[in-house]
């Protein structure tokens, strides 16, 4: 069983005296300020330094998150979820064939170990891998791995049998790597695509059967009647008839005027396109500008890449050109079921046609055009493709642009230098084009991530999606050992020991990459368009979590920790150079907690050292200091987040100050009014004190002329009741009625519910002793479960007889033998006499 | 935090364990014995531990209890009369990291092993100690055993057991250094399975009286109780033995009783209602007792160069 890890320990104080003191914080200070000349007096940080509340989470192999992601298929019984997390799938889906804490024991004691191996599968894989395999050969994999019993192990076989069936062919399994956010698209557009397609293509085919009858009239007036149409006019009848006796035998003209040959012609040329209807072989093309290598999705299936250095113009040109495509197809329909309607005026719906684009389209059918998603790399929509996308924005054109956000970087600068300008927030650039959809989310969350996609696709407007994934591009850098300061020795270690997804959880939570969409159909105002769910504690600044430690003493100490952008850049190597380690045991009045820090004034902080708290391999808490320039990167996330939350409402400087005039306000009104009502309190208390004494002395009077003094004084009884004395008699009887209320209770109710005679025999397992009367009587009958307590198999494998005798017998009076199932079993009348008291 | 939810740490294990693991030979008590109800119990708490059966020790003494550690697959040891204490004891103090238990009756451990119980409940090793009570000697056919109800007659008292029970609650409680008094009845299982349970998670030496049948000697002692419960008394608390929805509804008798209070125990365990009411539950506990394993087990780790490096240096303080 697993228990809790130790809670990180504080290193020993050291203080030094006065004069080490000063020349310590003397350098801390320096280096905040970012002096370089100080950099070979201080220990730099490494991989193994983590942010104190992040340290728990240090081995990511062991972390049950969201990933993979089932993705289930069109045919699966739960395609409605499109996608769902490997281990809620797999807890519930056997809790539906399995209910209750005891069946399926096995399987579900070793869950952990079958997502684990699960895990373990596709740890090296990337992309979308068919579910079904791996779930298999996990299975036997658990199988092997626990050397049952032979009747335990078939058990477990049954349940895995079970888990297997909920599991389609066609489901798959998604992996965290770089490419989860286009999987995870590409899966949610071709589940859309599929159903409004089919939906289309039905209503074309009724169209198509509409327009033919039309013709078929027509030719019918004209005297063109043929076998053939006299055959489909007829349906599945004309199997019955000769259709070629009736076609002869039917009038060759009508009296009926034919309709014009424009008519006849639009009609014959919608019909002519709407024949020649198919689904698009392409449901998605991205357009990528050659960032994106060849290898990362698996025979893709209606797909298509298409690589320009200008991803959103080309994106644009191919959205026109799918819209051209379809325009023909669309305007077609539109004509048939003008004419099926015979509501065609060429006076209006020539010039209409003649000038059909993508911009006359309905909402449906720019939502039937095959989705077209621009792949842009962030730093060239800061750069030389701002213009470009911004175009793209206001263009309205339902395409999607799918950008990957760095948390600690900055779009407009360079990777090595991120704090050099203040950051560009494309996400508000975004919000700039004030018609467009944008949702800036991660792929860590599945849910937010597939919501943002979900609406997206459901909106004929151009979206942009702005995604952190937490990846980093892995290296083995030099590094330098903090442990040989000012040696020119390095050693090289891995630097990316935090999973990814842990890391963008951590952007979310540090205010990195804070989470938003706005959906411009939802109405006019940031507070009808703006959805700013899921970000953690959005009223604060920062988040606070709860933290454990022990001291130099080793005393458990609570307290609270925020999770600053600072903490959050600890966990990125090029970030390092930022922070350096406060010498262990080492505490001044100087030295501030990174959020208090923030929290105050420059003129408050002028003086004192920033740090943050981290935890390395050892499970030792230390202190790092916080360079100037990181914190003033922190200051302008915070700036973003502040806009975030007034835009959000979340909180609102205007509506505070309102509310503070409006408070002052009715607080002086109150006051007034207080002050109003005292004086005349006091002014009506003056007048009544006059006479208030005769006139309470007249009431006690008449009270105590009222009262029989022989039964006593009653603390509660009033003149009135103490005219109707309580006596003995009719207390008891009081007493009864309050005892024993006619109506049943509701818990006697519950209780006489639960106590209902089963016809069936059945065994109360759970009081069982494992004594084996029972199975002494009948071994095929009575038989035990996995926690060695009885149960009945079959009922038809013992005589009625046997069950009652085993009722008898039991000691824990567990057995019900319910009513005979044979009736021609003999002395039925004595058994079932003698079962009786056991089925109450 | 952070998209950690609050069952996110995988629990892989290298082993697991089923109830095949933890049964021994095919247990050859008298159907109808309580005995099978601890035994399963047993095998339950195991499981659901999932302690290797490698780990665990069952020592046991003589009677019909002590068959125990015949039907158990983890190690065990059927010592001799009365002494199923003491050598648990000397299991526990070279052997601190196994799970030791110890099956004893109300002969083995009240009577021929009385002296034994008292100081190996003074001692409070970490061991579960599970005294079959069927109130009778079963095994050697029907003598007198110190908890057999007086005038119930016996072998060795054909007109009836002259002087009354003892109670084994109040001699335990009044032992220097008891940490865990529990009492429960064989025949409500999911009662005896969290008394149990709680014995064994329960730090130092755990005592649970089991009021059991014999269905062959003694069936009418507790034939009684199980039809008419109403002389049994459900302690409950937050920090006793939880009880499980529905299961109280099968005690007409329930008490608040907080296991902590001393006094109240004693008070309850003595019944000095006088009408002869059983408490089950859990009586008395104080975890924050010593554990004499602990202290005798220091240095049983050491290696031979190491022994012998300290017990040169001790001789050596002889040196002249």
């Amino acid at each position: 069983m697993s228990s809790a890890p130790p809670l990180p320990t504080l290193h020993a104080s050291t203080q030094p005296d006065r004069e080490a003191e000063a020349a310590i914080l003397r350098t801390l200070h320096h280096f905040h300020l970012g002096d370089p000349s100080v950099e070979r007096e201080t220990l730099s940080i490494n991989s193994e330094h983590l942010p104190a509340l992040l340290s728990p989470f240090r081995d990511a192999s062991k972390i049950r998150y969201d990933y993979p992601l089932i993705l289930f298929s069109r045919h699966s019984q739960y395609k409605d979820r499109h996608a769902e997390p490997l281990a809620s799938f797999l807890k519930e889906h056997i809790e539906s064939f399995a209910p209750g804490e005891n069946s399926a024991r096995i399987l579900k004691d070793n869950l952990d170990w079958l997502e684990y191996a699960i895990r373990k599968e596709i740890e090296a894989l990337e992309g979308p891998q068919l579910l079904r395999p791996i779930v298999e050969k996990s299975n036997r994999a658990l199988l092997e791995h626990l050397t049952l019993s032979e009747e335990n192990s078939a058990n477990l076989q049954a349940d895995l049998d079970q888990l297997i069936e909920g599991v389609h062919p066609k489901d798959e399994l998604l992996p965290y790597d770089r490419y989860t956010t286009i999987h995870l698209m590409i899966h949610l557009v071709h589940g859309r695509f599929h159903a409004r397609w089919d939906a289309f293509e039905d209503e074309v085919k009724g169209l198509q059967r509409q327009l033919d009858q039309l013709l078929d009239v027509e030719r019918h007036k004209r005297g063109e009647i043929d076998a053939t149409a006299v055959s489909r006019s007829m349906g599945n009848e004309a199997a019955h008839f000769n259709t070629d006796r009736l076609t002869d035998l039917l009038p060759k003209q009508s009296a009926t005027v034919p309709m014009s040959e424009d008519r006849l012609n639009r009609i014959e040329q919608a019909t002519a396109v709407i024949h020649q209807f198919e689904q698009p072989s392409i449901q998605v093309r991205f357009v990528h500008s050659g960032d994106f290598s060849g290898s990362w999705t698996r025979s893709p299936e209606h797909f298509e890449t298409i690589s320009d250095e200008d991803p959103c113009s080309r994106a644009a040109i191919l959205f026109d050109e799918q819209a051209g495509q379809l325009a023909t197809l669309f305007s077609a329909c539109r004509i048939a079921r003008l004419e099926i309607d015979n509501q065609y005026d060429s006076v209006v719906h020539d010039p209409w046609f003649d000038n059909f684009g993508w911009e006359a389209f309905s909402e449906e059918e720019l939502l039937l055009i095959p989705a077209t998603i621009a792949l842009e790399s962030s730093l060239r929509l800061a750069d030389n493709g701002m213009s470009a996308f911004s175009r793209l924005l206001n263009s309205g054109r339902p395409v999607q642009v799918l950008t990957r956000i760095k948390g600690h970087g900055n779009p407009a600068a360079s990777d090595e230098h991120p704090f050099q300008d203040f950051r560009l927030e494309l996400g508000y650039l975004a919000t700039a084009h004030r018609q467009c959809y944008v949702s800036q989310t991660s792929a860590a969350r599945y849910q937010h991530l597939m919501q943002g996609f979900l609406e997206a696709t459901e909106i004929p407007r151009t979206s942009v999606h702005l995604i952190n994934t937490g990846m980093q591009d892995e290296v083995i850098l030099q590094e330098a050992d903090p442990h040989l300061v000012g040696e020119s020795v390095t050693k090289t270690r891995k630097q990316f020991l935090m999973d990814p997804w842990m890391v963008s959880g951590a952007a979310l939570e540090g205010r990195v990459h804070p989470f938003f969409r706005i959906n411009p159909k939802h109405g006019d105002t940031f507070a009808e368009r703006m959805n700013f769910s899921v970000n953690p504690q959005a009223e604060k600044d920062w988040a606070i979590h709860p933290f454990s430690y022990r001291d130099d003493s080793g005393e458990m100490v609570h307290t609270e920790l925020a999770f600053t952008f600072a903490d959050y850049a600890l966990l990125i190597p090029q970030l390092r150079n930022h922070f350096r380690q406060i010498p262990a045991g080492f505490d001044s009045n100087s030295l501030i907690p990174i959020a208090d820090y923030l929290g105050q004034s420059d003129e408050e902080t002028f003086s004192l050292i920033p740090f943050v708290w981290t935890i390395n391999e050892e499970n030792e808490l230390h202190k790092v200091v916080v360079s100037r320039e990181l914190i003033l990167a922190c200051k302008d996330r915070l700036n973003y987040w502040h806009t975030l939350q007034e835009l959000s409402g979340v909180r609102n400087p205007h509506v505070e100050q309102s509310l503070n005039e409006a408070n002052l306000l009715a607080e002086a009104k109150l006051n007034s009014q207080i002050s109003e009502l005292n004086a005349a309190h006091e002014a009506e208390l003056t007048e009544l004190q006059g006479n208030a004494t005769t006139e309470v002395m007249g009431k006690l009077a008449q009270v105590l002329m009222e009262m029989d003094l022989s039964q006593g004084f009653s603390s509660t009884a009033t003149p009135a009741s103490s005219s109707a004395p309580v006596t003995k008699e009719n207390q008891e009887e009081s007493s009864e009625v309050d005892s024993e209320p006619n109506a049943p209770t509701e818990e006697e109710d519950a209780a006489e519910a639960v106590i209902e005679i089963s016809e069936d025999p059945w065994v109360d397992s759970m009081l069982c002793t494992t004594c084996n009367d029972c199975l002494a009587i009948n071994p095929q009958l009575f038989v035990y479960n996995e926690d060695k307590q009885a149960y009945i198999t079959d009922p038809n494998l013992g005589t009625y007889a046997q069950m009652v005798e085993a009722a008898e017998i039991c000691p824990s009076r567990c057995i019900h033998p319910g009513m005979p199932l044979n009736k021609d079993e003999a002395d039925l009348d004595e058994l079932i006499e003698r079962a009786a008291p056991f089925n109450q | 935090m952070f998209g950690i939810k609050a069952d996110w740490s995988l629990d892989i294990q290298e082993r697991y364990f089923t109830i095949d693991d933890y049964e021994g030979n095919v247990a050859r008590w008298c159907d109808g014995c309580g005995d099978h109800a601890v035994l399963a119990t047993a095998h339950r708490v195991l499981r659901d531990a999932q302690l290797p059966p490698e780990k665990s020790v069952f020592v046991s003494g003589i009677g019909c209890s002590s068959r125990m550690p015949h039907y158990m697959a983890t190690y065990g040891l059927h010592g001799i009369h009365g002494r199923a204490l003491p050598l648990a004891c000397g299991v526990k103090s070279r052997r601190p990291d196994l799970d030791v238990w110890v099956a004893t009756g109300d002969g083995d451990c009240y009577s021929i092993g009385a002296g034994h119980w008292i100081h190996a409940v003074r001692y409070n090793m970490d061991m579960t100690v599970l005294v079959f009570d069927n109130q009778i000697y079963g095994l050697t056919k029907k003598q007198t055993s110190p908890t057999t109800p007086l005038e119930f007659p016996t072998n060795t008292h054909p007109e009836g057991a002259s002087i009354d029970m003892m109670n084994p609650n109040t001699v335990t409680m009044a032992i220097t250094n008891a940490s865990f008094v529990a009492q429960v009845v064989d025949w409500n299982p999911p009662l005896l399975y969290e008394t149990i349970k709680a014995a064994h998670a329960h730090k130092g030496s755990s005592f649970v009286r089991v009021i059991q049948r014999c269905p062959v000697f003694s069936d009418s002692i507790t034939k009684e109780l199980q039809e008419d419960s109403s002389r049994l008394l459900l302690l409950q608390h937050e920090n006793g033995i939880p009880v499980a929805p529905g299961i109280d509804r099968l005690f007409p008798e329930t008490r608040e009783h907080d296991p902590s209070d001393f006094n109240e125990a004693m008070a309850i365990a003595r019944d000095e209602t006088d009408k002869g009411i059983i408490p089950v539950g859990l009586l008395y506990q104080d975890a924050s007792r010593p554990c004499y394993d602990e202290l005798s087990s220091v240095g049983h780790d050491a290696t031979d160069e190491q022994k012998i490096a300290a017990t040169n240096k001790a001789l050596d303080t002889f040196a002249i």
